[in-house]
Order: structure tokens, then sequence, then C-alpha cells
């Protein structure tokens, strides 16, 4: 028994020694250092639903047909989506080009005519399930360029599924002049960190 | 160090794939297109107010214009006589737009030609008028044509003064007609 003892109080005084020793070390303290930068990661546009023919991709084209022109209105409305995936706060913004889907050249129009489109655009981050993140803007467009930009807290953001516009034209009773008719609208996402 | 910076490489490689397509900031455009044809539509003439001598009936996308009196009963001279026309014309755009005369003169179907001091055609002048733009004629026995296009889309009616021209001669029996063509087209 006594000889026991004395054994365990050589182990004992060993595991001290050894502590001291690591602990006076000053070459050996190991830091680990890392950046998670911040990103966003933004799909490419496409189309839920709506009367024209799609070219989904970074810059995407719709286009509507003859037959739909002739009677182009609030049945003619536009869906598209964009996926987004955001690690941090952003400011997001959407800007038109021409306020209307108007004529790109053309006369002015005689009376009786009409050379644009007027319409009705919402734009919002969604969540996978289809809830609005934030709150959802839209306007009525009066033939003027519009940009308008919105932010979004960092948890916010990183429940962003995916960014989603509505395009509804609405119905011009005059004659519409013959000719190439465009609008181009686009969304910018910026992470704020 | 050297165990902890192999670490940090590996994190920053297995963290790329899920942002492949990351940015800092970014525009993407959406552009929505359409492209309007030229579109011209022309309805059935009408009578226009004015006329002399005449009736106007509508058959259809066409019509006829019949005298009453078309000649003085004592002297086969011909009665001072016309009609106005309208046909309403809409295009989108550009458009052709011809008024032909098809005898160059309203033409006896009886007989080949003048004899013996008679007259076998009445000659008449026509008037077009299209969007600001008049053009007239005089026949004078051989198919002639107005040209009234236009580079601009344009709203409105085409209206035709139609005036017998009285001659000096008077005119064989039978019958007279001469057909007037309107013709449109879009020219895009």
């Amino acid at each position: 028994m006594r000889r026991w003892i004395k054994a365990f109080s050589i182990v004992s005084g060993l595991l001290l020694a050894a502590r001291g020793a690591y602990a006076n070390d000053p070459g050996s303290d190991i830091r680990v250092k890392g950046n998670v930068p911040a990103v966003c990661s933004l799909g490419g546009w496409e189309k839920q639903g709506g009367p024209a023919d799609f070219q989904g991709g970074y810059n995407a084209v719709a286009t509507y047909d003859d037959a739909t022109l002739a009677a182009l209105g609030p049945g003619s409305a536009l869906t598209f989506f964009a996926r987004l995936n955001c690690n941090t706060a952003i400011t997001w913004s959407f800007a038109t080009t021409k306020g209307a889907f108007a004529l790109d050249n053309g006369p002015m129009p005689p009376a009786g005519f009409a050379d644009r489109w007027l319409y009705d655009l919402t734009a919002a981050p969604y969540t996978e399930s289809g809830s609005v993140v934030g709150f959802r803007p839209s306007l009525t467009s009066d033939g003027t360029p519009v940009s308008e930009s919105f932010g979004l807290g960092q948890t916010d953001a990183e429940t962003i599924h995916h960014m989603g516009i509505v395009f509804t034209p609405i119905a011009q009773p005059l004659r519409m002049l013959a000719g190439h008719y465009s609008e181009t609208i686009s969304l910018t996402v910026s992470p704020t960190i | 160090m050297k165990r902890a910076l192999v670490i940090a490489s590996l994190a920053t490689l297995a963290a790329s794939p899920a942002f492949a397509a990351s940015f800092t900031a970014t525009a993407q455009p959406l552009t929505v297109l359409g492209d309007v044809p030229v579109r011209c539509r022309m309805s059935p003439p009408q009578a226009s107010d004015g006329g002399a001598n005449t009736t106007f009936s509508q058959n259809g996308a066409s019509g006829e214009i019949d005298f009453t009196n078309f000649v003085d009963a004592n002297t086969g001279k011909l009665n001072a006589s016309g009609a106005h026309i309208a046909f309403p014309i809409t295009c989108t755009g550009a458009q052709t737009l011809t008024v032909t005369t098809q005898n160059g003169g309203l033409t006896n179907t009886n007989v080949a030609g003048a004899s013996n001091g008679f007259a076998a055609r009445a000659d008449y002048t026509l008037e077009a008028s299209w969007a600001s733009t008049t053009r007239s004629l005089q026949t004078g026995g051989s198919t002639a044509s107005l040209d009234l296009s236009q580079t601009t889309p344009q709203s409105g009616q085409l209206v035709l003064n139609f005036t017998l021209i009285q001659g000096d001669q008077p005119l064989e029996a039978g019958s007279y007609d001469d057909a007037i063509v309107v013709q449109l087209n879009t020219a895009q």
C-alpha cells in the first residue's frame, strides 16, 4: 500500500511537469482564421406564367406574339422569377428603361393612335413558400423611367428564395402604331457588408 | 501553422461551388418585346353629302352610282351630275392607296365608238382626298390612276368627288358604265 502511493505520486509529478513545459512554450500557439465574404448568388430569369415566348437567363427576353399584342391587357400579365441566395444584408432595386412598353422608333402618333402601353409592375423578394420578404413595391408606369431601391437586413436576406416580378400591361383603347415595341426592367441586388 | 493553412484553403474551395455565380452587385435585365404589324382596314363606301342627279347604293364592300337623269331628253347631252363617296380607312403604318378608272370614262356598252356627231363616252373628273393629300384626274378614254399613298399611319376617310363633264356632243343611246377601283395595301 505504501509502495502504491509512492508510485502514484511519481506519475502525478510527471503530469504536472508536462503541463508546465507546454504552457511556457510561446512558439506553439496556433490561431485559425477564416473570412466568409458577403456574397449573393442570383440565378437567371425564369418565366412562371404569361402568354409570351421566353428566352431565359441572365439577359432574358420575353416576346409577345402578334395575336397577343392585338388584345394586350391585364390578361397578358407575365410573371418571372430569379433564384437568389445571399448570406448577408442586401439592397435590391429595379429600374425601367422607358417607363412604358413603347415603340422603339416611329412617328408621333396621329389622333386616334398610340405608341405605347403603360403597365403595372410589382417586384419583391419571396421565401421558398411564396411569402413576400419585407414588402412588395408596385408601380403603375407613366411613360418615364423609374428606379427604386429597397433594403433588407441580413436575417431577412437569408430567407429569400427568389426575386419575383409581375409585368401587367394596361389595355390601350387606341389603335397601336405598327412597329417594334420594347421595355427593359433591370433587377439589381447588392450585398451591403 | 502549416496545418492551419491547409485547413483554411480547403474551406475556401468547399465554399466556392455554392456561390458559383456570386457577385457583389449585379444588374440583371429582363426585356419585353413585341412587334405590331402594319394593318389597314377599309370599310364599305358610303354616300357623302353634295351629290347631284345621282343615287348611291352599297353592295357589300362595293357600291354603285346610278344617274337619275343622265342626259337631257331633248338634246341628248349630259346633265350636270356628280357624287361624293367616302371610304372609311385606317392604317397603323405606311400604306399604298390608289384610285383607278377602269375604262377612262363612262363607256357605251352597246356601241363600239362615236359616230355621226354622237359621243359614245361620257368623261368625268375624279378628285380623291386622303390624309391631307388631294389628287384629281380627268378621264380621256384610257385607264388612269391617282396615287394617294402615305408613309405614316392614318385614319379617316378617302373621299371621291365624281363630276360629269358636260360636253357639246349628244350621246348615243345605250348603257354607259365605268368602274372606279380603290386599292389599299400595307407598305411595310
